[in-house]
Order: C-alpha cells, then structure tokens, then sequence
C-alpha cells in the first residue's frame, strides 16, 4: 500500500471497520449492520491492528512523508537558513508548478497511461501567452488563448490514445516533440519579454499581503479542486476503474473512452497554467522552458504512491512527492552543491523511496 | 513400528495446519490425509479455507504452525518449484498460462527441449507434447499449435492439466476444474481415471457435489477454516455432505419454488429479439421475455450463450437482426446504451470483466450505482454504503470488512462481489451469464430465490444463461436449447422437466 493515508483515503471514506461477517448471520438487517459499525470495540480493535503492524509496514505506507520529513530535517541541521518562512516560500513557489501538473498528472497515472508532453505543452503555452499580452494587452484573452492551447493538446493525445489506440507513452513522446518545435518556431526561438504587469501580478509575481505567493494561493486551489473531482465526484470513481480494469469498467457501463479523454485534457489545462504561472514570474516566456520537467512530474507522482499501472494513486502523496522533490533541489541549492549532485541525489532519493515502498 | 505403517497408508499428511491473513484465520488446526491412488475430495462453502490448504501444500502460502509429512518424512515448501520437484501438481483456481503462446509451449513452459547453443528445438517439444497427450489417452478438443488466446476457458483448463501431467506428478491438485468446463468434463473425468489407475494421488475442489459424489473416493469437509470430517464416499450422500458443510439440515438451505402459474392477464413484453445473428456463432435467434419473467437460455459451452449476452449488453456487434426493449427499437453502440435502457449483465468471465481487484469490496459494487446517486457531479456516499451493505448480507460475502481489497477474497467471493454489483442496481432487464459457477450450495439457493423475488413484482425480467441444468429447472419460467448457435427448442413448462430430459435437450437430441 502506497498512498500516504492508506486505503480509506482514496476511495474518501472514514476508517470505520465493518465488524466480521465470518460468524454473523447472513440475515441480519442493514440497520443492524450499520449499527454494528461504529461501535467502540471496533474502534479499539482496528487502533489495536495499528499498532500491532510492524514499523517497516508503517514507513512503506508513509514513505513519501517519511523521505520528505528526513529531507527537512537533514537541511535544517546543516543550514540554518533552511528553516525559514522565506525559504519556505521560495520552495513553495518553485513546487507550484510541479505541484500543478502532479495533479493531472495523478489522474492520467491512475487512469493507466502517461503523459510526456506536459513539460513541452508548459513552454508553448508560456510563449503564446506572452505574446498575447504583449500584443493586445489583455490577461485574460492571453489565459484564455494559452487555456485553449491545453485543451486542444490534451484532447488530440485522448483521442489518439482512446481512438487511435496508439498507447499513450508513444502519443505524448511525439506530442512532445511537435509542441517543443512549434514553440521554438513561433519566435525562431527568441524569448517573450513580457511588460504587461496585470500578467504578471496575476500569477506569480505577487505577494498577497505582502507575504504569500500568489502562485502558491493558485496551487493550492487546483490541489483542492483535483482532490476532491478525484475522491467525491462520480469522474474521480471512473478514473481509477478504468485505471484499474477498463475491462471490467467498460462492462459496468463506464464511458472508458471518454474518461481517459477528460484526464489527458486536465492534465493539458493544467499544464497550460504552469506555463501562464512561469511566465508571469519570470516576465518572460522561453521557448526552452522547463525541459525534462515532465520526468520531474511523473517521479513526484511515482513517489506519492501512484501505481505506474494504473488503478491507484491520490492527489496528496503527489502533493508531498512534489514537495520532497522541490525541497530536495532547493536544499542542495542552499547547500552550495551544483545542478550535477542535484541530479545525482535526486536519482537516488527516488530510486531509495520506490524501493522501500515496493509492496510485500 | 507404528509409524512406519501409517507411512505406507498415507502418501501425505497434515497435522494441525494454522494460517491467518490479516483480519481473517483463514486455517484454524486443520489434519488431512491422502492415500496413493485415491480421488479426495476437499469441499466447503466460499471462504472456508480451500483453495488456501492445497496453496500451503504447494508453496504458495507459509503455514503458520503445523506439520506437513510425505512419505512419512516432514516437508516444508517455499516455492510451489520444490513442491514440483517432489511431485506435487497444481492446477490453480486461477488459470496461469500465457495467452500469446501456443499450447505445446504452455504445457513444457521453462522445460523446453534445448539443442546446442541453448536454442529451442521445436520439433522435439511437438514431439514431446504429443507423447504426452498419447501417454494418458486423452482426445483433446484442440490442437497442440492453437494459440492459448483463442482457446476456451473450459480448454485451458485441460490445457492446465496437462501442464501439471508433464512434470510426472504423483499428487495433482485441482483446485474447482470442472468450473468452466461444460463439453470438456468426459476428458477430464477420463484424464482422472487413467490417473488413478498409474497411482496418482488426486485432491478434488469442487462446488458441483453430484459430480464429487460421483468421482471421489473420500471426502474431506472444511467450514470456517475447521476441519468437520472426513468420510469415505460410499456412506455418503448429497444431503449429508450439504449438511456438514454448512451445518444445516438439507431443506433449510434448498430453495424450492413455490409453484406459479403464469398469471392471467395480458403478459407485457420486455424485451424481443428478432432473428439476432452474430457472426459464425449465432444464427437467426428470436425470442422474448415479458415483465415478470425468468426465461433460461441453455446449452453446452460454445453453443452460442455468452455471445448473444455479450450482444444484447453492446459488447458483441451484431450482424443481423433487431433488438426490442418496452416496444421501442434499440440502437445498441456500447454497453452505455444498453444500460440506460434498463439493461445489466452479469459477465461470465468475472475476473477480467466483472472486478477491479485492485479495488475495495465496496468501491468494486458501488461503481455500478455510482451513476445513479449522484448529485451536480458529486457521489452520495451514504446512500450507496447502505446498497452495497445490503447486497454484502444477502449474498454472505465473507470478508473482513468493505474495505478488503477483492484480490484478497476466495473465489467464490469475488464472483459473489460481480453478482452483488448488478443486484444492486435492481435492472428492468437483467442479463446472468452462468451467474452460479463457483458459489457454494448455499449461495447458490440464494441467488435463485432472490431471482425469483427480483421478478415477482412483475416490474423486471431476467435472461438466465446457465450450463447448470439445475439453474434452469429450479429458476426458469420458459427455457431456450441452444444447439451450434441456434434455438433449437423452446419449453413452457420448465419445472415438471427432469435435469435428465434437459440434458439430451442441450446434446442435440430434441425429444
Ligand atoms: N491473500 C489473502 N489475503 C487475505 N485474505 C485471504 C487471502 N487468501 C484468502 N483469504 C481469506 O481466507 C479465507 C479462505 O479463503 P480460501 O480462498 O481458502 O477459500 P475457499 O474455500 O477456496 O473458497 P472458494 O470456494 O470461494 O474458492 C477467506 O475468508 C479469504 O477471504
Ligand atoms: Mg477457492
């Protein structure tokens, strides 16, 4: 068991046990099972359980949290300048974007397939906003036109994917590489500087209050969107059925087809905002951005416990995957290490922690 | 000295086997002994510990306490490889072959014959494969060159046997073979004697007791993970056996039907079929179902069932034909359809088309009624709990709680889960496709009571597509043959008919 809260977190029920069938009555009523629910001994019993399940058990359910508390608590120890709001701003500023497309790409992940094109999708999406503000000077057109972008990314890898039944992993590799080319082409690789300053209050180079990232609030709001569309609402149950046996989902009346399309044009929207989100805190947008930034993604997810096979991950063990990633770099930084130990480390860390996660 | 004979009687012996999962003990002390040459039978309701005693002598699961001799001597299996190499065989409840190789290269997997270089021989693996089939006379429904993919489930199961054979088993487990198979039974019946007269030893799970009563010399009960007795064949009979698995008298657990006459007035179609073919494997087949109604479709493996129920679902494309549901014609793209117009199937292959294993008991019912409790996009969470509650008391799922993952569940169980996801949405129409195989007698009487009380109040039908003759007398109010794709007889009187009469009914022999 991967996700950071166990089962009953992702199907977002409490942890009430059913008492055991084994003995019982088949006949009793449902009023009398339901009664049977939340009695104390129950409670006990199952506190009891936990506390009985060996410490390996319980780091391999919180392994993500575990890597992410000893990373924190390691740099702090080094560098005092680690621990501080500032600092921790900054971290939540660079994360915002990873943490953005985790979340989609959670939901693409846990449908069974993959997204490679995000990273690609993030810098054109960047570029065609920019120079929509610079040319018309209107935020919102240019959200829109770059919005648009991701949507239509997105829909054409569903659809090739669903309709095409090309697997998703060769889709989004050759999206990836027209995106990245169109986005070179369109200014023969000079980058945007953008001058519109609404753009770049809008979303991220602002404080509100002087104090909290308005990327950060922008973040924060999509976390709680994805989670809750993937934990209540009735799509968030099709994508882990169709995630975890699109045969059997398919026979129980599940649109499979049009589940795997709606994920890939979340993941393609959200990736469009990231780039919206790095261009207006850079006050420009590069054709070149974010290169690679895709396997960073897809690591976070991995790392927050979302079965690459499909079926099973949350939206919060990628929150904290992307977190621990995000730290990890930003304290080596703080450190003084270069990129090529950031690199290093960061394999290793993600190679350690899917490890001790792996099940039985 | 006494040791030393009890070593002659018994080629294997279990003291005081114990094992436990989490939240479920699943053994609890069980002994068992098997003698060189005999069929033993190992019966019990779903969940009473089979499939996990027979995995312990495997390899598979580690006992927990206990002792395990063969041949008089202690053994302890880590892997179902070194219970291979001391000649024990296991045909799994779960089928294990490769769907993208042939059978020959199946049945000698990881023993192929190798010329110089390490490079496969192919003639000599035909070659061998063949022998092997000509060594226990066996006439298989299949060639060795078939591709397993294209092979039924009942022929994979014969295929699986055969993989157990090659390695020159003494003891061979089955564990529920006689589950999908229909046509291929005399094969296996007959694999089964010519076993017993070379002094293979042969434990036998089984939900179908005439058939165990028929080919097992002795019989071991399990319930709840206790052992109630073991009993040589011929003191038993059907009532008794039924009574020490689920430890009730015969007639408390049999569902008898109350008689019913077909009511008097005007019946109201449900659901018409005219002339529905299906390419190569259905041809022309008409028929209706009223409100009301159970209507049985019968026939041996391959005569068409499942294909007309994957039709009338939207899964199969049809070639030709019309499909009527409350007088209005169906235009059937995909299962979305068919289930908006009040149409549920219970799949046959439920592991790969009914369950999402990976998933909870609970979310595995709820998703069927997902749609129907929502709320501006938002699941009701309540109100389904409660449904999937209901359906886990009436079928007896045995499970820990909602939350047990469905790989973790027994067999029967986990069909018990598929059946539950489709009751649960209380269908206009409601399509079962062998709905019964693998559920205990217990189960079984259940599902055709509730059957009977679905359609009682005159607001639903049901297709019921069933091999199991017993099915359709005791379910049925009018029974289809299906004979190589056609109907070849229709009977109104289902009740008054002997399983007998039926049976040559379905072998193509129409009285
Ligand atoms: N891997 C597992 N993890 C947890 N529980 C298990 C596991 N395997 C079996 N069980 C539980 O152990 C009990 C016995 O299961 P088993 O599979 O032996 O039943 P069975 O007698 O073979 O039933 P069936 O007739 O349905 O096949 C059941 O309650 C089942 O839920
Ligand atoms: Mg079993």
């Amino acid at each position: 068991m991967l996700c950071p809260w166990g089962k009953n977190f992702y199907i977002g029920q409490s942890k009430e046990l059913l008492p055991n069938f084994e003995h019982r009555e088949a006949n009793g009523s449902v009023k009398e099972l339901e009664a049977g629910l939340r009695t104390e001994k129950d409670e006990e019993r199952s506190v009891r359980k936990l506390a009985k399940k060996p410490l390996l058990q319980h780091l391999q359910a919180n392994v993500a949290l575990v890597v992410f508390g000893v990373v924190i608590v390691t740099f702090s120890l080094f560098n005092p300048r680690f621990l501080t709001f500032d600092n921790f701003a900054n971290i939540g500023r660079q994360a915002a974007m990873i943490i953005t497309m985790a979340c989609g790409m959670t939901m693409v992940i846990v449908a069974g397939n993959i997204d490679l094109s995000v990273a690609s999708t993030l810098s054109l999406a960047g570029m065609l906003s920019g120079l929509v503000v610079e040319a018309t000077g209107s935020t919102l057109f240019a959200l829109a036109i770059a919005l648009g972008l991701g949507i239509f990314a997105g829909m054409t890898n569903g659809l090739l994917v669903t309709r095409g039944r090309i697997p998703s992993f060769l889709v989004t590799l050759g999206m990836m590489g027209i995106l990245r080319g169109m986005a070179m082409l369109v200014t023969g690789t000079k980058p945007v500087v953008i001058y519109n300053e609404t753009f770049w209050r809008s979303f991220g180079d602002f404080d509100i209050l002087g104090f909290f990232p308005i990327s950060i609030l922008w973040t924060i709001g999509i976390v709680i969107l994805s989670h809750v569309l993937l934990t209540y609402a009735s799509l968030g149950r099709y994508i882990y059925a169709t995630g975890g046996n699109i045969e059997a989902a398919y026979f129980t009346g599940v649109n499979t087809k049009r589940t795997i399309v709606v994920t890939f044009v979340i993941m393609g929207l959200l990736a469009a905002l990231s780039g919206v989100m790095f261009a207006s805190r850079m006050h420009a947008a590069r054709p070149g951005t974010g290169e690679g930034m895709e396997l960073n993604v897809i690591a976070a997810v991995i790392l927050g416990g979302t079965s690459l096979a499909g079926g099973k991950g949350t939206i919060i063990g990628s929150i904290i995957g992307a977190l621990t990633i995000g730290t990890l770099n930003n304290g080596l930084i703080i450190l003084g290490f270069n990129t090529h130990v950031q690199m290093l480390v960061r394999g290793l860390v993600i190679i350690l922690a899917v490890l001790i996660a792996r099940e039985k | 000295m006494r040791e030393a004979k009890r070593m002659s009687e018994f080629i294997m012996e279990l003291r005081n086997i114990k094992k436990s999962f989490p939240g479920v003990q699943a053994l609890r002390g069980v002994d068992f002994t098997l003698k060189a040459g005999e069929v033993h039978a190992l019966l019990g309701e779903n969940g009473a510990g089979k499939s996990t005693l027979v995995k312990i002598i495997m390899g598979v699961y580690r006992k927990d306490e206990g002792n395990m001799f063969l041949n008089g001597r202690e053994v302890d299996f880590l892997t179902p490889e070194q219970a291979q190499s001391h000649g024990i065989s296991m045909v799994f409840q779960e089928l294990s072959l490769i769907p993208y190789l042939d059978v020959a290269q199946n049945i000698l997997l990881g023993r192929e014959p190798k010329g110089r270089g390490g490079l496969i021989r192919y003639k000599d693996l035909y070659f061998q494969a063949q022998a092997l089939v000509k060594k226990y006379h066996i006439d298989i429904p299949f060639d060795l060159r078939d591709k397993v993919i294209s092979l039924s489930r009942g022929q994979c199961q014969i295929v699986e046997i055969l993989k157990a054979l090659s390695r020159e088993a003494k003891i061979l487990i089955l564990d529920e073979p006689t589950a999908s198979l229909t046509k291929e039974e005399h094969t296996l019946y007959q694999i089964i004697n010519t076993l017993k007269e070379r002094g293979v030893s042969i434990i036998y799970i089984s939900h179908r007791l005439e058939e165990v009563l028929r080919i097992c010399d002795r019989i071991t009960v399990l319930r709840d993970g206790v052992k109630v007795a073991t009993e040589n064949v011929d003191v038993l009979n059907m009532d008794k056996v039924i009574e020490m698995m689920t430890g009730k008298k015969m007639e408390s657990i049999s569902y008898i039907r109350n008689v019913q006459k077909a009511s008097e007035k005007v019946q109201r179609v449900l659901l018409e079929v005219k002339n529905l073919s299906i390419s190569r494997r259905v041809f022309e087949v008409s028929f209706q179902v009223n409100y009301g109604e159970v209507v049985g479709v019968t026939g041996l493996i391959g005569s068409g069932k499942s294909e007309i129920a994957l039709a009338l679902f939207g899964i199969n494309p049809i070639q030709g034909g019309e499909i009527w549901v409350d007088g209005q014609k169906l235009v059937i793209r995909s299962p979305m359809d068919t289930i908006k117009a009040g149409i549920a199937l219970v799949p046959e292959d439920r592991k790969r088309q009914g369950l999402v294993l990976m998933h909870s008991v609970e979310s595995n019912i709820a998703l069927s009624v997902v749609r129907d409790y929502v709320k501006f996009g938002w699941v009701q969470q309540g109100i389904i709990r409660k449904k999937v509650l209901e359906q886990v008391s009436r079928l007896m799922i045995k499970t820990p709680n909602l939350q047990q993952k469905a790989q973790y569940l027994s067999g029967g169980n986990q069909q018990k889960v598929v059946l539950g996801k489709w009751l649960v949405r209380k269908p206009k129409l409601l399509i079962l496709d062998e709905p019964t195989v693998g559920i205990d007698v217990k189960a079984k009487a259940e599902l055709r009571r509730y059957v009977r009380e679905m359609v009682a109040d005159g607001e639903c039908g049901v297709l019921f597509f069933s091999s199991d003759l017993n099915d359709i007398i005791q379910t049925c109010d009018r029974a289809l043959v299906l004979y190589r794709g056609r109907v070849i007889q229709e009977y109104t009187d289902v009740m008054s008919m002997g399983e007998e009469f039926l049976y040559r009914a379905i072998q193509g022999v129409v009285a």
